[in-house]
């Protein structure tokens, strides 16, 4: 089980300064990226910096040979190629497992940073951490072209693996196809059983491809492993034939099980000699015991793997997808590994590093429908000097609405109440005039949103609300009689020209929030606007305030009552809230007060 | 829809091949349209619960389910809708929002 101290690859291959790079482009005109293409390694789209390259023990301490620290958004992960030190391997195995081996198992690193700006596009580490002998590490990286940051980690890692690891940098030029075709619009398939062998095969038919590169650098050999490297080609494109997908689920179901003898004799059969496995197979069972995780059985994942997973982010799917696990606290590992009968999906590791688990706390109203879902996460947002979030916000704006619908059913229908990222829609605009040159910009942002309001008729109605987040403040814009805006009164345009300017430009969509200050004949204004529960603003008496919606909603309403601290919180939210929801605008709808209120940026907290 | 649907039945026992573009009443399209107006087309069964697309699309964006909101139609959507219950069909879309959080520390 213990990983002994066997080179992870065996076969390490070296590469000469240029041949990778003619290989590269003789391969590349046959690669085509398909559509939802899956690079192995870190997935597209994902930002990602090699932060840091721990290699000042590689020389020195054996267990240490390299290390990586990756940063991945919320994430940081460390690589190592060592073996011999379970404490290293138990982090290495997972992260490595992670970011996926090729079919030749050397760990590739494909760092792909879609922002140009950044100075490395792309970035390929592909290195074979085999401890002992020297000569078979492999080193082997591709580098955008002016990276200057990375030129310092390469020449760490040179200095920490000395003279006997040949370096090569690869022609980035194609890779920064690659990187292209990242920011395009992908497709993914979620769709499992019935389309796993072929969206697999198509997604597995690329991930060969994108080994190409690597396995043509096993071509270009100079040493002895010519025949290893040949027959890895051979490897390559007998999973690329038959679509890597039965090979990889092989692959990961043999991590998981104690069956990984036979895995690897199998691909024993196909690339090297068998007599190599002893070591291999000490490897993955470490794995197994350090990767936590969990499969059903090699079947059951051949045919339940959604596409999308087996293709594209096998090993970085780290959570369990199933539906049952949203309602569930973030489970442990040992869960995970129980749960492995799932019909679904397959169970992995929960990451220890930057996952949140969403974790459903109670939605309102709890009759179903247009519900407000609110997580641990925004319960969170509760405790004290904690800026709220949407979706308290949106939660307590519902529960006013949904108090004054049963309080006062004429005066609610009056009343349109938008949710907090209609404002923040509305204000895209400026990048949709970049996006679509053709279209009228406004156009392009009201097609977006006119389905927002495709049920109701705005005009209809007398008071819109509009929750807006700016510059880390919420505010709250109240636009009272719309209708105003319809007629032809050259005053209220003249006004207004911010107003009008986007009036004109979306004539049928009024509720263009803090610009537009109509002033013109409006009708009286109720001041009973929040007539009962929510009205029972300045007091704010927390406990009022928040159990009427949990009568409200009965069983319906889950709150964890564990986190009795949550609920304190939530009152004190609530408490906020309602000074900032319902007291200006309670305030402010005076009857005399007849225009537009863009009310208040109110300290929520 | 209706038609959509009928035809869709009509070619769908002799599609063995389940591209894309194969038309199947059971799968819809879905884009996700994030919040920098990027695309991600979502291929799903119109019964499976989204929360399947959710994970997807965050964990492709790199982003975390809690601090992405679902929108259809302005409407929050919660992982246990379908495309189905929510009425969606080919090509609709659904809003991907990052969190927004205000406040002060006062």
């Amino acid at each position: 089980m213990p990983a002994k101290s066997p080179p992870l690859k065996p076969q390490g291959r070296r590469l000469s300064k240029s041949s990778p790079q003619k290989q590269q482009q003789q391969q590349q005109p046959q690669q085509r990226p398909p559509k939802s293409f899956p690079l192995r390694g870190v997935r597209i789209g994902h930002h990602v910096q090699i932060a840091d390259v721990h290699a000042a023990h590689a020389t020195k301490d054996p267990s240490s040979h390299l290390k990586i620290t990756i940063r991945y958004m919320q994430r940081t992960m460390e690589i190592s190629g060592l073996r011999e030190s379970n404490e290293l391997m138990k982090i290495s195995a997972a992260d490595i497992l992670a970011l996926e081996y090729t079919e030749q198992r050397n760990l590739a690193v494909m760092c792909i940073i879609p922002n140009d700006t950044m100075e490395s596009l792309f970035e390929e580490v592909v290195f074979d951490p085999s401890c002992d002998d020297k000569s078979r590490r492999l080193i082997y990286l591709c580098w955008g072209t002016q990276a200057k940051g990375d030129r310092s980690t390469f020449a760490r890692l040179q200095e920490s693996f000395g003279g006997d690891i040949e370096f090569s940098a690869l022609d980035v030029s194609d890779f920064q196809k690659y990187a292209s075709e990242l920011t395009k619009p992908a497709s993914i398939d979620l769709i499992s059983s019935d389309d796993d062998g072929d969206c697999g095969g198509d997604g597995c038919g690329s991930s060969s491809d994108m080994a190409k590169p690597a396995a043509s650098t096993a071509k270009s050999d100079t040493n002895s492993s010519h025949s290893q490297s040949s027959s890895r080609d051979k490897a390559a494109s007998i999973g690329a034939s038959q679509g890597l997908s039965a090979v990889k689920s092989q692959y990961w179901s043999s991590i998981n099980s104690a069956t990984s003898t036979s895995f690897m004799s199998s691909i024993g059969e196909r690339t090297r000699g068998k007599s190599k496995y002893a070591d291999d197979d000490a490897y993955w069972e470490s794995t197994n015991v350090y990767g936590k995780r969990a499969l059903s059985s090699r079947a059951e994942r051949r045919t339940s793997t959604p596409s999308f997973f087996a293709t594209e982010s096998r090993g970085y799917e780290l959570r369990k997808t199933n539906v049952g696990s949203m309602a569930e606290p973030p489970s442990s590992l040992e869960e995970d590994n129980n749960s492995g009968s799932d019909g679904d999906d397959f169970v992995v590791q929960h990451r220890k590093v930057g996952v949140d688990v969403y974790s459903l706390k109670f939605e309102y109203p709890p009759d179903g429908g247009k519900s407000i879902y609110v997580g641990g996460s925004d319960i969170s947002r509760l405790r004290s000097g904690e800026f709220l979030n949407d979706t308290i916000i949106e939660f307590y704006m519902r529960y006013i609405s949904e108090n004054l619908r049963t309080a006062d059913a004429k005066l609610y229908e009056r009343c349109f109440f938008f949710n907090t990222f209609f404002f923040k829609k509305l204000s895209q605009r400026s990048r949709a005039i970049t996006t679509d040159d053709d279209e009228d910009p406004m156009g392009v942002v009201y097609n977006q949103l006119k389905k927002w309001t495709a049920s109701v008729d705005l005009f209809d109605k007398d008071y819109i609300f509009v929750p807006i987040n700016e510059n880390i403040h919420w505010y709250l814009a109240v636009i009272t009689n719309p209708r105003a805006m319809l007629s032809t009164n050259p005053e209220a345009s003249a006004t207004d020209p911010n107003g009008n300017d986007i009036c004109a430009a979306t004539p049928p969509k009024p509720a263009d929030p803090p610009a537009a200050s109509p002033t013109v004949d409006l009708p009286p204004l109720p001041s009973t606007l929040f007539p009962s529960p929510p009205s029972s603003r300045p007091s704010l008496d927390r406990d009022d305030s928040l159990a009427p919606a949990l009568k409200n909603s009965d069983g319906d309403i889950d709150i964890e009552m564990a986190d009795s601290s949550a609920n304190e919180d939530m009152a004190g939210a609530t408490e906020a809230l309602s000074q900032a929801n319902v007291t200006k605008p309670g305030l402010e709808l005076s009857p005399s007060t007849l225009e537009l209120e863009e009310a208040l940026k109110q300290d929520m907290t | 829809m209706e038609d959509n649907n009928n035809n869709k039945e009509a070619q769908a026992p002799g599609a063995a091949d389940v591209k894309d573009a194969k038309p199947d009443t059971e799968h819809v399209n879905i884009k996700v349209i994030g919040p920098d107006n990027s695309e991600v087309m979502f291929k799903i069964k119109t019964s499976t619960k989204l929360s399947k697309l959710m994970t997807a699309y965050c964990s492709r964006t790199g982003q975390t389910m809690g601090s992405v909101r679902f929108l259809v139609d302005g409407q929050r959507i919660g992982p246990d809708d379908t495309p189905q219950g929510l009425g969606l069909e080919e090509g609709d879309a659904i809003d991907a929002m990052t969190e927004q959080v205000g406040g002060c520390q006062c």
